[in-house]
């Protein structure tokens, strides 16, 4: 691995990144001479030295001395899981989503489980049963009560999703009171994401259990045209009215506690959801792309035509500035320079106890793939215990089988360790490792059925990567302050 | 052609609003230290968030500004660049501590992300088993560094071997990598095989701290139950022993297969000298004096102990090591107490337990307490009034026990 980095930014200076230190550097023409000669250069110069390479000399030499241009090979701290990382995890799991029920009363487009795709199980218009529910939240409740877990009082997540997770509402309102039955010693917030069709009738429960509620909206009538229901008609004028109607009826809680996220595609942009929204409801929305992975090949172009790019909707912005403002940490540009400054930026530290430990590298697996149960479990209608939704059902971590939850440890430590090896050699070899957000069950798979990373990059795609990033800096200064006082990457 | 100063990322720049400044480099650890106005407006404008250490030149500098920029270039710390007009203006990722569970954060956010994974946070716990009845000169010895509680006004008290379990079984999942065992005559401490024997399964640094005086014939062999893998004797030594007693002890402490660390507690400029001289006699490395306050010795102690601001100035900090000065103390943060009464607190000065070793001990709760209250934890010089504004307050030494037993901070004023 080469070290250090030369690269040029859009406007037209010259850095470097130092790869061991992860230090980067404004870099003049002889700085880099210098360093590419190790010094030998200035040395063969002597006395017609001008006083820019007596600095970059002295600049170099007190670099050295501080353990900077070793080259060396690469550490890669990249651990695999065990069966402690998977009963830590377990034991202190902070959210659980339900996987309310599979039927839907919208026919998006662009749906994970539309046409568009062939990468996800069978939907079967299933409804999970209250009984599933009962005993997850009794199997996990014993791990928040456990000595082993290491948190104190800490938020628990309850989640509901679909399809659309108010159609089974008796199940979420059995839930909720099953949880509240138990006197668990936590704080647990409840979450539903819901495209809102359904929610004037069972807004108050929502209201009641302090519910965050993420609402799917595209834009105005128009942006919106690809939600609509299996007749085809469009869904934005009841969904605009229901919104309407909590912001009027519960109008705190709707500024505290309710949420948008709208995905961009060819009959919307950035700058126009962020118009709608603010105009018409006061506040920002998440901003998502459609999924790109587990295409049908059948459906390759249609994809392509809906297909739009976060990025490059907010640069055709005329008022790109403002978004970033207004949405500085729900865009998807600002999380990537977050990802690259707190992971190459050299100065971010997770915690007081990180900055005490100060030389111990971040641990983190191959790829960008978590530790089982690390984030969350994810339940499907079946009973599947699933790492995340986006995981297709057959790489499910354990299930409820006659009223119990079974969990192998053996075998998802033999699964995790056989798909980490593959990937493992080109984690090894890929200069954007330390920052990599790819989750395995999002990539491809092979004839053998293992995970193949399409993604790794190598030194001329690294050093597009910092140009990137360096420009959107150079070109908006304050990024740079504001996102490492602002934003933060679990 | 425009011309830009561009600071290197290796400088620490601190200004406050007395018109003082300090430019430190990391690298060569050279400093600049300004009180001038005009200085100061230069670095305010390095820092803004719209330069991140790279200014535009206007031709109209000042004398004053011109010398300033021929220092900054002579202690490489930045230099003048010719910029053509088509290109913008490079950046410098400057040193920004971003901490991302900090307190900074508002009450109700930091309150949520510290309950999360709390146990990581505890690395070091001490144990002072015991609290016996002392001189009136030996009292306040444990509040300057690790050594038994010696007290001249509360009655004698004692935990049993019960309660030193209770309390590592509460605290076996955390991420402890030190334990000291502290007290008054440990080797003839009633739980001493037990307590030996049941840390011996902790996968952690164990030190057991003696003075040399407890060690006599009777008890000598005892020492021998200790696992010398992972466990360190520190032994306290005081200049008052007897010579031809100290020479013998070490002689015969050197010939076990144990781990000793020699720690000599010194009153004088004398005592110093006598213990480095009996070390380089018997040729023996792993030894360290501590300075301690006695009521007659203010000055030695504070020459010792004690820095001046040029002192300051003069010390070589990494980055790192600078903002950790910022954001927490690292003499202090991490580590906790068993006190001879069972309570625990977050270190030996303070007043208010953050927990009780009773069955309902919850040693998350206790963490919760110690990361969400004012005490030594996150005691920086930032937090006090005589050093808050002072430009070196981030590469000054933490703030240590004796200053706090003091209650005086500002240690460049104190000699």
């Amino acid at each position: 691995m080469r070290n250090p980095v030369f690269f040029k930014s859009n406007g037209g200076n010259q850095y470097f990144f130092e790869t061991n230190k992860k230090l980067l550097h404004y870099c003049s023409d002889s700085l880099k001479e210098i360093i590419e000669t190790n010094g030998k250069e200035f040395i063969q110069k002597n006395f017609n030295n001008s006083q820019k390479e007596n600095y970059d000399f002295e600049l170099y030499n007190n670099m050295k001395a501080q353990g900077y241009f070793i080259q060396q090979k690469r550490v890669n701290n990249d651990v695999l899981i065990t069966r402690n990382h998977i009963l830590d995890a377990i034991s202190n799991i902070n959210q659980l989503t339900f996987e309310t029920t599979e039927k839907c009363n919208l026919n998006c487009k662009y749906c994970s489980y539309g046409n568009l795709y062939n990468d996800y199980s069978k939907r079967t218009n299933k409804d999970m049963s209250f009984d599933s529910a009962k005993v997850i939240i009794d199997y996990f409740k014993e791990f928040w009560d456990n000595k082993a877990n290491k948190s104190i009082n800490g938020l628990i997540f309850i989640s509901f999703y679909g399809g659309e997770p108010l159609i089974n509402f008796n199940f979420i309102k059995n839930t909720v009171d099953y949880i509240k039955s138990l006197n668990i010693k936590r704080q647990i917030q409840f979450s539903i994401t819901t495209n809102a069709i359904l929610i004037n009738k069972y807004i108050d429960f929502l209201v009641e259990n302090n519910f965050n509620i993420l609402i799917s909206i595209d834009g105005d009538k128009t942006n919106n045209s690809y939600r609509t229901f299996s007749n085809g008609k469009h869904s934005f004028d009841k969904l605009r009215k229901n919104i309407i109607n909590i912001k009027e009826k519960y109008p705190i809680y709707f500024e505290k506690r309710v949420n948008f996220n709208s995905v961009i595609h060819n009959r919307n942009s950035v700058a126009e959801v962020h118009d709608y929204i603010a105009v018409e409801f006061g506040k920002t929305s998440n901003i998502s792309e459609i999924r790109s992975t587990g295409i049908h090949p059948e459906k390759l172009n249609e994809f392509k035509r809906l297909f739009n790019s976060v990025n490059k909707s907010l640069n055709e912005s005329n008022n790109k500035e403002s978004i970033i403002n207004d949405n500085f940490i729900k865009l998807s540009t600002i999380e990537n320079l977050a990802l690259f400054l707190h992971k190459y930026g050299g100065y971010n530290y997770q915690d007081y106890s990180n900055i005490k430990e100060k030389t111990i590298p971040l641990q983190k697996t191959p790829s960008g793939t978590c530790v089982p149960f690390s984030k969350k479990v994810f339940i499907t209608v079946n009973g599947l215990l699933l790492p995340c939704e986006n995981v297709d059902h057959k790489y499910h971590l354990g299930k409820i089988v006659l009223g119990k939850v079974e969990i192998n440890l053996e075998e998802i430590v033999s699964f995790y360790k056989r798909k980490f090896a593959k990937l493992k050699n080109k984690c090894d070899k890929c200069y954007l490792n330390e920052a990599c957000a790819l989750c395995m069950y999002n990539m491809d798979i092979d004839l053998d059925g293992d995970f193949i990373c399409k993604s790794s990059v190598g030194l001329e795609a690294f050093k597009k990567y910092l140009s990137a990033q360096i420009s959107k800096i150079e070109e908006s200064p304050y990024l740079y302050e504001r996102v490492m006082k602002n934003v933060s990457i679990e | 052609m425009k011309q830009i100063l561009v600071v290197e990322p290796s400088v620490h720049i601190c200004v406050n609003d007395n018109n003082e400044v300090l430019f430190y480099n990391t690298y060569n650890y050279n400093f600049l230290y300004y009180k001038d106005s005009n200085i100061v407006k230069i670095a305010r404008t390095l820092l803004s968030e719209n330069n991140n250490y790279v200014i535009y030149l206007q031709n109209k500098n000042t004398k004053i500004e011109k010398k300033f920029i021929d220092e900054l270039i002579a202690n490489n710390m930045g230099f003048v660049h010719s910029l053509k007009n088509t290109m913008r203006k490079p950046i410098q990722l400057y040193p920004i501590s971003a901490v991302q569970k900090s307190s900074e954060l508002n009450d109700e956010d930091y309150s949520i992300l510290i309950r999360k994974n709390i146990l990581k946070h505890l690395n070091e716990a001490t144990v002072y088993f015991n609290r016996v009845k002392s001189g009136v000169n030996n009292h306040i010895l444990h509040k300057q560094f690790v050594y038994p509680i010696l007290d001249e006004n509360n009655s004698e008290i004692e935990l049993t071997i019960e309660n030193i379990i209770h309390f590592f079984e509460s605290i076996k999942y955390s991420s402890l990598k030190n334990i000291n065992i502290v007290g008054s005559n440990l080797l003839n401490f009633n739980g001493f095989s037990s307590l030996v024997s049941y840390l011996s399964s902790f996968n952690a640094n164990k030190r057991y701290f003696l003075r040399l005086s407890e060690i006599v014939f009777d008890n000598f062999m005892r020492i021998k139950e200790i696992n010398p893998e992972d466990t360190t004797i520190v032994l306290t030594i005081f200049a008052d022993s007897e010579l031809n007693e100290l020479e013998r002890a070490i002689i015969s402490l050197q010939n076990l297969n144990l781990n000793f660390q020699f720690r000599c507690a010194v009153a004088s400029e004398m005592e110093a000298v006598f213990f480095k001289e009996l070390f380089t006699r018997y040729k023996i490395s792993n030894y360290h004096i501590i300075p301690y306050l006695d009521n007659t010795n203010f000055r030695f102690f504070c020459k010792n102990v004690f820095l001046t601001f040029e002192e300051v100035l003069e010390l070589q900090n990494s980055m790192i090591n600078i903002h950790t000065n910022e954001h927490i103390n690292p003499l202090f943060f991490g580590k906790i107490c068993l006190m001879p009464d069972n309570s625990v607190r977050s270190d030996i000065h303070s007043e208010n337990p953050i927990g009780y070793n009773d069955d309902n001990f919850v040693i998350q709760e206790a963490l919760y307490i110690a990361l969400s209250t004012e005490n030594s934890w996150r005691l920086t010089r930032n937090k006090v009034e005589s050093c808050k504004d002072c430009v070196a307050r981030n590469i000054c030494t933490p703030i240590s026990n004796y200053e706090i037993m003091l209650q005086k901070y500002k240690i460049c004023e104190q000699q």
